[in-house]
């Protein structure tokens, strides 16, 4: 008796707990969730013949990704076009990801917009949409031309992030404050192997060279804040004369900010962040962080939108490919960038009218 | 047709099988009797390939084979229906009874399995039963699995096929299947080896008979020649002559400590009841799976009952469970020390305290200095042979570690102690101090119950005796009459 | 102390020795502070994870655990607006929790640590982005701020902190009946259950404090961060293991020691720091390391032997 009386309590405070913590998560995610249920009401009043926008990004844990979802989530409510957003859960697992634009092929979207996370990874998959004619939009680096030839796919357009360049921004920065005096500068580096990580390193080895800065150290922190601080402090350690460290994202920045706390050398030495976040900017009008490097994630996830919209609706196989120059935020500037999120994005309709879709348009 | 001669096997410290030399004729189905221990089974393991024999020559039809592996001698024609039937649970009959073999293998190493079905539906045909042979077999009956065993073992075309105890787990309308395909077997010119402990069954099949102790071959004989009084005699050395012992000095009491009514479990035990009171020992002893152990087990809350009563010190217990029935002072010791009885890899000191440290600890905290006086009174106490108390368990000899485990329950003042099997792999020395320790803990006021196997070790240390035969009581012998000869009787159903 | 942790004391020096030989920044006592306080994290998660590899399971979930917890201290403070001790509490509180969680799935369900803790281990990742929605935020509070980079005598709080968690988890395995009771579960579980000790009250008790211990994590995650991050955490539960092993506990449980494990984490700690002053290039970092973990295990091997 007394047995089975302990394994009823035994079942019912587990329940109790399972029920508590997914009512728990429930909560949560309805606030999130508030957006989309509104969108979803708006949608009901619209015809059948709407369009859907499969969008795949990398990961939405990563505050990069959830810029890219506003921004095109902002376009795609602008042009009452319904979006999907899906995501792998992490940066690192490409084949899910495949898995993930392959299912979206499947499912007959009228256009697929993707941020593949190596340039050749959902190359496969682009073969498919192209046999069902489903337009393709990239918005991460450019695809491999050798691969996409062997599969005979094509890509409707390239709105291109380009790491390299975001590095070489990160690069002349950093020449413009210490260029003529010299010095020594470290690179926390994201996860080995990953095109954003080689890209943004070699971006910023390329400008510096033959320069009177030298790096003196490179070391991985994995994209993460704990491991960058951890790696800082021991970096500061070896090379205590260091002017300035380009952490290749705002999360692993942050780490380094931690790591001169520690040393008590905030504003001694340059922090160099990159992608863009609001914590970024919350660092910067600190005075913590000098710098961070703004991916105009935002614009290009909004023009992405676009571009899969009008290639769509003009039913085009090509669009002129869109490139947007990553800018730098610093001190000077950072007060304006923070007020301009959600970008304006009137002024960049003259400069990409290729791709821009006047919204009147679409909507009657 | 099999001969062998002058078979020997020594295992360290034994002497298994010694000097054996007889013959099987073809045709015969030949009985191999020996009580517990008797190296009957490493002989037929011998013969079949799973061992290899130190010394002595195996012939088989004027050839003499040396085998290496069971598959080698199911090549030679000598095939194995072990007891626990080897077979794989996940695989068909038909791929069961082929496995490891090479036959049905094409030149690209694939399976020919429309032919090796064909081959099994005709081997398991001459049986006379219809068996579905594309299911895995862990669907099938263990009747049903049987066959599929023995088919594995006349699958290439076998001259002898050695049978462990192929009755233990049928009923009667399969058992008596069994014998008739045992019979067809042996008509058809196939020698059959039968191991059983049922002397009933070897009257019923066999045609002669071969008796084994101590690793040494007793007799063979023609069943029709020898009666089963005289079986059982020469299976355990012991005539009907012999002196009667004198009984243990009893030091029982009126007040019952454990009380078992109608207890039963599936077809393991059924409806057995006794009673334990203080100061006796009483002794289970039975045939290998008799149900003795699991009775034992039982009363400690380690195996379940279906039906029936179990009373600790008065109290009715609804469900036994381990803690329930230390909270009873019941100690438990297992016959499988390794597994159920000693931290191993733990000190000599942590295993002896083990059962006390939660009573002498305060708020929580080891009292060490107790621990480390009580261990090493314990060590003195019972002659636990120590380097010293930091000394990891397992480094210990068996004898040394039954100690260690009676130490732990003595420390935890247990009135009821549960043995199994307590001398199993211990040296004849340290076999008689437990001995005598089992029994003083009787003298001492507590009640003990001792399961064993083994004959002597009921009559050196019990005061009553209740002996189980397929799991019912068959008989209860008070000291007086516990005698080997009438024992061993009882335990083979022969009174 | 026992002859292994001699070993690794060894070996560490001899580490330390070849990095000093490499570069003149090594031995410097500021970044033997610095190397310490690396140490301490991963230190106080090994003791949770030498509790539990000692009943002989295993807890893969510390690492989103101390993510969770991170985030709950986090969110207690910057949302709900909670005092610092109240939080710090309930941060420590979800670690236990979930521990607790995990062991009452292990021992009164029987289901396997490996398993379960790997499903917990989802649940609180998930949980942990749900909550924050995936966005880290600042956690600007002094006292917390004072604990993750202040120093007392020179010597950093952090250490401080695994060293008391330390002291704690020596005490409970040597004078405890807790204690004992755990390394007579990894040792036998049938025996000792069979001699009357509840184990599982034990097993879920050990789990509770592992859970614990990853609250604790989590908490001295924020204090170095400054901010609670939803990332945080990531692989902890194999460095922990690694820990664990190389201070020769065995993964079958009853056998080892929490000192070992602390040198176990000095030597990780040794390993990480010293690439980084070494400035190795990336793709050797994980090559070293896994080559320097065999090493130390083996070392112990050809000793036995």
């Amino acid at each position: 008796m007394k047995k089975n009386t302990k394994r009823i309590w035994c079942a019912i405070f587990l329940c109790a707990i399972l029920v508590t913590m997914s009512l728990y998560g429930c909560g949560q995610s309805e606030e999130n969730g508030k957006e989309a249920d509104t969108k979803d009401t708006e949608e009901a009043g619209q015809d059948a013949q709407e369009i859907r926008i499969g969008y795949i990004v990398k990961c939405l844990s990563n505050t990069f990704w959830q810029t890219y979802q506003e921004g095109a989530e902002a376009a795609a409510e602008e042009l009452g076009v319904r979006l999907d957003v899906r995501d792998v859960k992490s940066e690192d697992d490409y084949v899910g990801q495949l898995d993930v634009a392959r299912g979206m092929v499947n499912q007959d979207y009228d256009a697929i917009v993707a941020a593949s996370i190596t340039n050749t990874n959902l190359i496969p998959a682009i073969a498919d949409a192209n046999a069902k004619g489903i337009p393709w939009i990239v918005v991460s680096e450019k695809q491999d031309e050798e691969v996409l030839k062997e599969y005979d796919a094509k890509v409707t357009c390239n709105c291109r992030l380009s790491f390299y360049d975001e590095g070489v921004i990160a690069g002349k920065h950093v020449l413009d404050v210490l260029g003529e005096e010299g010095g020594q500068v470290a690179i926390i580096e994201g996860l080995t192997g990953m095109t954003a990580t080689n890209d943004r390193i070699a971006g910023f080895r390329d400008t510096l060279e033959g320069s009177k800065i030298e790096i003196v150290a490179s070391q991985p922190a994995d994209w993460l804040r704990e491991e960058a601080k951890d790696v800082t402090a021991s970096i500061l350690q070896a090379n205590p004369d260091i002017k300035a460290i380009y952490a290749l994202n705002d999360t692993m920045a942050l780490g380094c900010v931690a790591a001169l706390q520690q040393a008590d050398k905030v504003g001694e030495i340059m922090i160099i962040g990159d992608d863009g976040t609001n914590e970024a900017y919350e660092s910067i009008q600190n005075g913590e962080m000098d710098s961070t490097i703004d991916g105009v994630a935002w614009q290009i996830a909004y023009f992405s939108v676009h571009a899969a919209v009008k290639a769509v609706v003009e039913n085009k196989d090509t669009l002129p490919d869109y490139d947007l120059t990553p800018g730098l935020i610093t001190k000077g500037n950072v007060e304006e960038a923070m007020q301009e999120a959600p970008k304006p994005v009137a002024e960049m309709f003259e400069i990409n009218e290729n791709i821009y879709l006047p919204i009147a348009g679409i909507k009657e | 047709m099999l001969k062998l001669e002058h078979i020997c096997k020594s295992f360290p410290g034994v002497k298994a099988v010694d000097d054996v030399t007889f013959e099987i004729k073809k045709g015969e189905i030949h009985a191999l009797l020996g009580h517990n221990g008797a190296g009957k089974s490493t002989l037929v393991k011998i013969i079949s390939g799973a061992y290899q024999k130190d010394a002595g020559t195996v012939t088989l039809d004027d050839e003499v084979i040396t085998l290496t592996s069971p598959q080698h001698g199911l090549e030679k024609g000598i095939g194995m229906v072990y007891q626990e039937l080897d077979l794989i649970p996940d695989l068909n009959g038909s791929e069961n009874i082929f496995l490891g073999q090479r036959r049905f293998r094409n030149r690209m190493g694939f399976v020919d399995a429309k032919a090796r079905d064909l081959e099994a539906e005709s081997l398991i045909r001459q049986f006379g039963v219809e068996i579905d042979l594309q299911i895995p077999v862990k669907k099938l009956g263990v009747s049903r699995q049987q066959l599929i065993a023995i088919a594995k073992a006349i699958s290439r075309q076998a001259k002898v096929v050695i049978f462990d105890e192929p009755t233990a787990a049928l009923n009667n309308v399969e058992a008596e299947r069994l014998f008739g395909i045992m019979r067809k077997l042996a008509d058809a010119g196939v020698s059959l080896i039968l191991i059983t402990h049922r002397l009933d069954e070897v009257f019923l099949i066999a045609d002669r008979v071969t008796l084994m102790r101590d690793g040494k071959w007793v007799v063979t004989k023609e069943t029709g020649q020898i009666s089963m009084k005289e079986i059982v005699g020469a299976l355990t050395g012991v005539t009907e002559e012999e002196q009667v012992r004198t009984a243990n000095q009893s030091s029982r009491t009126e007040e019952k400590l454990v009380s078992c009514k109608n207890i039963s479990f599936g077809t393991v035990f059924q409806d057995v009841s006794f009673d334990l009171y203080r100061g006796e020992v009483l002794g289970i002893t039975g045939l290998i799976g008799c149900g003795a152990t699991e009775i034992a087990k039982a009363l400690f809350g380690v195996c379940k009952i279906d039906r029936g009563e179990i009373i600790l010190l008065k109290d009715k217990i609804e469900r036994m469970t381990p803690e329930a029935a230390v909270r009873h002072k019941v100690a438990y010791i297992s016959e499988d020390r390794k597994i159920e009885g000693l931290n191993l890899i733990g000190s000599v000191k942590d295993n002896i305290t083990l059962t006390m440290i939660g009573e002498w600890a305060k708020a929580g905290f080891l009292n060490r200095k107790k621990e480390m006086v009580k261990a090493e009174e314990m060590v003195r106490k019972l002659d636990i042979r120590v380097a010293g108390l930091e000394q990891a368990a397992g480094t210990l000899s068996g004898g040394n570690q039954q100690k260690i485990i009676l130490a732990k329950w003595l420390l935890k003042q247990a009135e009821i102690f549960i043995l199994c099997e307590p001398t199993r792999g211990i040296d004849i020395g340290t076999k008689r101090e437990i001995h005598k320790i089992i029994r003083k803990l009787a003298q001492d006021g507590c009640a003990v119950l001792v399961v064993s196997s083994e004959v002597e070790e009921i009559i050196d240390t019990c005061d009553r005796v209740m002996i189980l035969y397929d799991g019912k009581t068959r008989g209860e012998l008070s000291s007086e009459e516990c005698v080997k000869k009438r024992m061993l009787d009882v335990m083979y159903g022969v009174e | 102390m026992k002859p292994r942790n001699f070993l690794l004391i060894g070996f560490i020096a001899l580490l330390w020795i070849i990095l000093t030989v490499l570069s003149p920044h090594f031995i410097k006592i500021s970044n033997l502070l610095l190397l310490l306080q690396q140490s301490s994290i991963v230190m106080v998660a090994g003791i949770g994870m030498t509790f539990v590899i000692l009943t002989g399971g295993i807890d893969l979930s510390i690492g989103s655990v101390a993510a969770l917890s991170s985030v709950t201290l986090g969110i207690a403070i910057t949302k709900w607006e909670w005092g610092v001790l109240p939080a710090l509490l309930a941060g420590m509180l979800t670690g236990a929790v979930f521990g607790m969680f995990n062991g009452v799935l292990i021992s009164y369900f029987k289901l396997q640590p490996m398993v379960c803790t790997l499903g917990v281990m989802s649940i609180a990742r998930g949980l942990t982005y749900i909550f924050t929605s995936g966005r880290s935020m600042f956690v600007t509070d002094r006292l917390l701020i004072r604990i993750g980079n202040g120093r007392i005598g020179g010597i950093p709080i952090i250490v401080f902190i695994a060293v008391v968690l330390f002291g704690i988890g020596y005490m409970i395995l040597n004078y405890t009946y807790f204690g004992r009771s755990i390394y007579a579960l990894g040792g036998n579980e049938e025996a000792t259950r069979l001699s009357g000790i509840d184990t599982r009250k034990v097993k879920t008790l050990t789990y509770a404090f592992c859970g614990f211990c990853a609250g604790v994590v989590g908490i001295l995650y924020v204090c170095t961060l400054g901010a609670s991050e939803p990332t945080v955490g990531q692989g902890l539960e194999l460095n922990a293991t690694a820990v664990t092993a190389i201070g020769g506990t065995s993964l079958l449980g009853g056998i080892g020691s929490l000192v070992g494990t602390v040198f176990g984490a000095v030597l990780i700690g040794t390993i990480n720091n010293g690439l980084s002053i070494l400035n190795i290039v990336s793709y050797y970092q994980q090559l070293l390391l896994g080559v320097v973990i065999i090493l130390a295990v083996l070392l112990e091997r050809f000793k036995k032997k």
